[in-house]
């Protein structure tokens, strides 16, 4: 036995120095798995914290609250309201003078008015004409002018001396006088193609009956 | 001491597992904690950051919608007095209808409120003629005050006499209409507007200088 030839010498010398390199790339990863156990949570930390600063920072630097926001929605609110009453105010405003104007316009000179009752969206006009077709011509007039709803005769009444007719027509106006548009555009009644027309055949059916 | 290479293995990996229970409990688990609310943060903080814009933009957009509403506001109630003030609205009643017609009454009906303004009806009867009652129209619809006509009766007492005239003129003269009635009867209902609240402080009365006060009343 003592002469015996160990052929496995060099054999185990390796397999220590394997260990060895084993034990210290082991140890390696050990330390680089310590490491980065660490350091990357901490990294990740630091970010999250540099993160957390800065939307920190861009809230501070906004200076809206909640409460300046709320009044600036209460004062947009009122501004508003007003706004609104103030243009339905102006809208509801009627012009008056215009209405007497095209009521001046539209009267033969022939007649003449004894009273204008202007009250909500209705104008009771009365007046004096010779006969019934200056009252037509009248009430032709003043539709064709577009300016009102609607033109009604109401009556036409003869003096006692006949000599002349007292007439009464009631004016629908598009809007009321204390408030908003009360008749629309398409109720009002049909319009005469041709006024004159219209007129000189009321003349010749006068005539006929005379 | 003699320990075996299996006791050697054993401690060696009861050491690494203690090292890492270590890590574990001492250092990843606070840290994993410390991030869950550091996380929650920066989502609180990320809303409120989004929410907060929002808000700026929306008061932004506000902003400009109350000054394009102040603009319109100022010029359209440029012509409503502030607060209900009566002295001065018949001071302009008064100028406004005694160089076109004789005033007859000024009735001064309730006054309401209506949104933030004050409505004060008056009735005025007159008597004057047509082109008077023009004028007073015209004059109303200026913008000392504001005024809304709401009524306007005139009456004549004219009848077959003045439509003979007004045919005879017709046959002399181009225009008959120069030929009116001198003296009707008017009414004209109005609501004089005023923005609701006080009168102004420091509002200067003209009307009201070189008076004097006190002396014997019934005097």
């Amino acid at each position: 036995m003592k002469n015996d030839i160990n052929l496995l010498t060099s054999r185990k010398t390796a397999g220590k120095n394997d260990k060895k390199l084993t034990y210290v790339l082991f140890g390696i990863l050990f330390a680089v798995t310590l490491i980065a156990g660490i350091l990357l949570p901490n990294r990740a930390r630091d970010e999250a914290e540099l993160k957390l600063k800065k939307l920190e920072n861009s809230l501070n630097k906004l200076t809206i609250t909640e409460k300046i926001f709320t009044e600036t929605t209460t004062t947009a609110a009122f501004a508003v309201n007003q706004r609104a009453q103030l243009e339905a105010l102006y809208g509801s405003r009627s012009d008056i003078l215009s209405y007497l104007s095209v009521i001046e316009r539209s009267l033969p000179q022939t007649a003449l008015l004894t009273s204008i009752k202007f009250s909500d969206n209705y104008a009771s006009v009365s007046g004096i004409a010779p006969d019934d077709i200056t009252i037509a011509v009248f009430c032709l007039k003043l539709r064709e002018t577009n300016e009102f709803a609607g033109v009604f005769v109401s009556s036409s009444t003869l003096l006692p001396d006949e000599s002349h007719s007292m007439f009464s027509l009631t004016i629908t106006l598009h809007k009321s006088l204390s408030g908003g548009a009360v008749v629309e555009e398409g109720a009002r009644g049909a319009q005469p193609e041709n006024t004159d027309s219209s007129a000189a055949n009321l003349s010749d059916s006068r005539e006929d009956k005379q | 001491m003699n320990i075996s290479k299996r006791e050697k293995v054993l401690i060696v990996i009861a050491l690494i597992f203690a090292v890492f229970c270590m890590y574990f409990f001492f250092y990843l688990k606070p840290h994993t904690e410390t991030m869950e609310e550091l996380n929650k943060k920066i989502a609180d903080c990320d809303t409120n950051l989004k929410a907060s814009q929002q808000m700026q933009d929306s008061n932004a957009k506000l902003e400009k919608k109350i000054s394009e509403d102040m603009v319109v506001i100022e010029r359209l109630s440029g012509a409503i007095a502030k607060g209900n003030d009566q002295p001065p609205l018949l001071v302009f009643l008064e100028e406004t209808v005694k160089p076109h017609a004789t005033k007859g009454t000024f009735l001064f009906g309730n006054v309401t409120q209506s949104g933030y303004l004050f409505i004060s009806p008056v009735t005025i009867t007159l008597t004057g003629d047509y082109k008077g009652v023009k004028n007073i129209l015209s004059a109303f619809a200026g913008e000392q005050h504001f005024v809304k006509v709401t009524g306007l009766s005139i009456f004549s007492d004219i009848r077959e006499v003045s439509l003979d005239e007004r045919e005879d003129a017709q046959n002399e003269r181009s225009s008959p209409k120069e030929q009116t009635a001198e003296s009707l009867e008017i009414k004209i209902d109005i609501e004089v507007y005023s923005i609701a609240g006080d009168i102004p402080p420091g509002t200067v009365y003209t009307f009201a200088k070189d008076y004097r006060f006190g002396t014997d009343i019934f005097g």
